[in-house]
């Protein structure tokens, strides 16, 4: 493929023809950044589709003073659920979370318990591999 | 040393030989297809050779392009084409046999073709357009949609052969002869309707639309002119008559060449042809009997696809 195209640039090399820069037709509005796709909608079909899972919202407000029909304002809200933050990862966090508040008892414990777990481990492993002589 | 060599450069040969027939070929696949339309609908239709006439046409003219385009844009139709070619190299025509079948199989042909086609996609959004943009949206998600099926589509053909090289996929169905199994039609069925969707053709896309806001394919491309829509265009020729062939190669390669001999050759130029044919026939019936689908059916099409290929798949376990 890197061939095909090092060999297409080597053929461009003697284009016959060159190259036209205009604007980007815009159907005869102005275009500029804010016209730009977005993220948002570029996702939007696949939001679209996969609605059981993204559970999209999407408010749309128009502020109008004198008559519906001429609009001073629009607000636009659009917001995903967060299907797996919320059912798959949070639930495991917080589980995560639990155990290890758990151990914690035993992390921040009295320093002469630990030496005591120290001296019975220690006895409990003499046992174990001396069992095996 | 040397045999290593002269097998390499034999491969590339043939690879270049293969790629230059298809690129050759491909548009003339395309007006076959808009000329058998035309006549179920009555009309006369383009002359055969339309599909040439129209890219030297496309290649005469001077490129116009937006000035607040970048590289991206220059390269996304470079990239779609490069890809479209390479990926001629990867299925067997006429032998079998792919030419640079020791590079990969099936998950290199589909990851090629979905490069070309994230290049292309990335050079619609670009120019700044809403339109390139709705393109590529759509296209993309037809093709997250449809990606999926057609891996598990080749899989369950490969499943069968039990090679994910297109070669020795071929090899060992020929060995096999027909065997009518029924998973062989269920995946032949989820496939088809995978290449209808990823060749833009009509319950997904609509291949001659001009209304800019049913456009999917083309939207893309709007902003291309000259040499540049030339090689997208060609790229896509290529690629639709890419998975004809595959279906040919992966359901009923019989008739393809197994050794070099002339008349082998021949006997699989003429079968080749008319397979393809016969798809390409069986695509215009479809484009002519169907209306285009909404944006937001095409899910549910291609859901009929992916569960046919999960059956095919379960039946091929049984």
């Amino acid at each position: 493929m890197l061939g095909v195209l090092a060999a297409g640039t080597m053929i461009e090399r003697w284009a016959w023809w060159s190259v036209r820069r205009v604007a980007t037709w815009g159907c005869g509005g102005e275009l500029s950044s804010r016209t730009e796709y977005t993220a948002t909608a570029f996702s939007k079909p696949l939001t679209m589709i996969f609605r059981a899972i993204y559970r999209p919202t999407r408010q749309v407000e128009t502020l109008a003073e004198v008559s519906p029909y001429f609009t001073q304002e629009v607000r636009y809200r659009s917001e995903i659920e967060p299907t797996f933050e919320r059912y798959v990862y949070g639930p495991l966090l917080r589980g995560v979370l639990r155990v290890a508040n758990g151990m914690k008892v035993l992390q921040a414990g009295s320093l002469h318990a630990y030496l005591a777990y120290v001296l019975v481990l220690g006895v409990l492993l003499l046992v174990w591999l001396g069992g095996t002589k | 040393m040397t045999p290593i060599i002269s097998e390499i450069g034999r491969a590339f040969g043939f690879a270049l030989l293969q790629a230059a027939g298809l690129l050759a070929v491909a548009p003339l696949l395309k007006t076959t297809i808009k000329k058998m339309k035309a006549r179920l609908q009555n009309r006369q239709g383009p002359p055969l050779m339309q599909g040439y006439y129209d890219l030297a046409k496309l290649l005469r003219k001077e490129p116009v392009r937006s000035d607040v385009a970048s590289w991206v844009f220059v390269a996304g139709p470079r990239v779609y084409f490069a890809a479209a070619v390479s990926a001629t190299t990867l299925v067997p025509v006429l032998i079998d046999a792919a030419p640079l079948e020791m590079a990969g199989g099936i998950l290199l042909l589909v990851g090629t073709l979905a490069l070309g086609r994230f290049m292309l996609a990335t050079a619609a959004l670009d120019t700044g357009s809403a339109f390139g943009g709705m393109g590529a949206s759509r296209d993309m998600t037809i093709a997250a949609l449809a990606e999926p099926a057609l891996m598990l589509g080749l899989f369950t053909s490969a499943l069968a052969a039990g090679s994910l090289n297109l070669g020795s996929l071929v090899r060992t169905t020929l060995q096999g002869g027909v065997t009518f199994h029924p998973s062989d039609f269920l995946a032949f069925a989820g496939l088809f309707i995978i290449v209808i969707a990823e060749t833009g053709r009509i319950p997904v896309d609509n291949p001659a639309t001009h209304l800019e806001l049913t456009m999917i394919h083309e939207a893309m491309i709007l902003e291309y002119a000259g040499p540049d829509l030339a090689l997208v265009e060609w790229a896509s020729a290529v690629k639709e008559l890419l998975y004809l062939t595959l279906l040919v190669d992966l359901f009923v390669p019989a008739g393809i060449a197994t050794s070099l001999a002339p008349l082998a050759i021949v006997v699989a130029l003429l079968a080749w042809a008319g397979k393809v044919l016969v798809l390409a026939m069986a695509v215009t019936v479809t484009e002519s009997t169907n209306a285009k689908l909404r944006l937001f059916r095409v899910p549910e099409l291609v859901s009929i696809s992916l569960g046919l290929a999960f059956l095919a798949l379960a039946i091929r376990f049984l």
